[in-house]
């Protein structure tokens, strides 16, 4: 039981250390560090349960590679889901459809997700506007291959 | 490989399933979480009749990280399928000078209420309890998560 409780937590330090690096910023444009974080809490696992001999590495590897997963899906998708954020902006009282749609674009429209997508390097100015980074290129070839 | 246990064995061929039901089951939602839920299945079936039973642990680890994966690469596809900001990276690495996604915005509207989240009173869309709920934990996420 210890062993599932120390497993279990380092999922949460693991949650809670990637929330203090982001410091309120978009998982996308700070992924690295986020990274960083699930490794070294991922080592301290790891030596944990090798040094019991509670799980082998295949275990712990299968374990912190789902963590890491359901930990990205979901805070990526709760931090762009247009219709969560549509909820939230109806918290304080009815809407008319135009004033739900002029207030989500206020907040979350297009010019502050071409923005977002400028600050994780994925677009850049160009001459005639916009235009894709290599970043950017390879993101959108890989989600369009996975898609 | 010598080295690996009929345990191992078995969780990466799950997680191999896994990973192949997110890319070759891509169609419907339903039919992928049907297909991690058959995975997840066979692995318990399987890992607790036939493999070595002094492995408690390392089962009891394994098991919920094929489900975290299977939750992680629901999302991503949930993503992957709805993503507008990922449709105007798409329109802008297609060289589309003209990105409209206020349609895609709209659509959400009809979700809601699709969903039960919201309902229509006269003009107004107001949230249902059950949309209230997730409005007060999405203000409770949003807290911690505001872009700065």
């Amino acid at each position: 039981m210890i062993h599932l409780t120390v497993v279990g937590a380092a999922f949460v330090a693991a949650i809670l250390g990637s929330d203090l690096t982001l410091a309120g910023a978009k998982v996308q444009t700070r992924l690295a560090r986020v990274l960083l974080v699930y490794a070294a809490v991922g080592a301290l696992l790891l030596l944990y349960l090798r040094w019991t001999q509670a799980a082998g590495t295949v275990a712990f590897s299968i374990y912190w590679a789902g963590a890491f997963l359901s930990w990205f899906g979901i805070r990526s998708h709760i931090e762009s889901s247009i219709l969560l954020r549509m909820l939230f902006l109806l918290k304080d009282g009815a809407l008319s459809r135009p004033e739900l749609l002029a207030a989500y674009e206020r907040h979350y429209g297009a010019a502050q997700r071409l923005e977002e997508l400028m600050r994780a390097g994925l677009l850049q100015p160009g001459p005639h506007g916009l235009e894709a980074t290599r970043k950017g290129m390879f993101i959108a070839k890989a989600a369009a291959w996975l898609r | 490989m010598a080295c690996l246990t009929p345990l191992d064995r078995l969780a990466l061929l799950s997680l191999a399933l896994l990973c192949g039901s997110f890319y070759f089951v891509r169609t419907s939602l339903v039919f992928f979480i049907t297909a991690c839920g058959v995975v997840i299945g066979l692995f318990v079936f399987v890992g607790w009749q036939w493999t070595d039973h002094g492995a408690a642990v390392e089962r009891l680890v394994i098991l919920p990280g094929l489900a975290l994966s299977s939750l992680g690469l629901l999302m991503v596809r949930i993503v992957l399928m709805r993503s507008v900001s990922l449709r105007l990276l798409f329109a802008y690495v297609e060289g589309q000078a003209d990105v409209r996604v206020g349609a895609a915005i709209a659509r959400r509207v009809e979700e809601a209420e699709h969903y039960r989240l919201v309902t229509r009173r006269d003009d107004a869309y107001a949230l249902t309890a059950f949309g209230r709920l997730v409005a007060r934990a999405m203000e409770l996420l949003y807290r911690t998560q505001t872009p700065r």
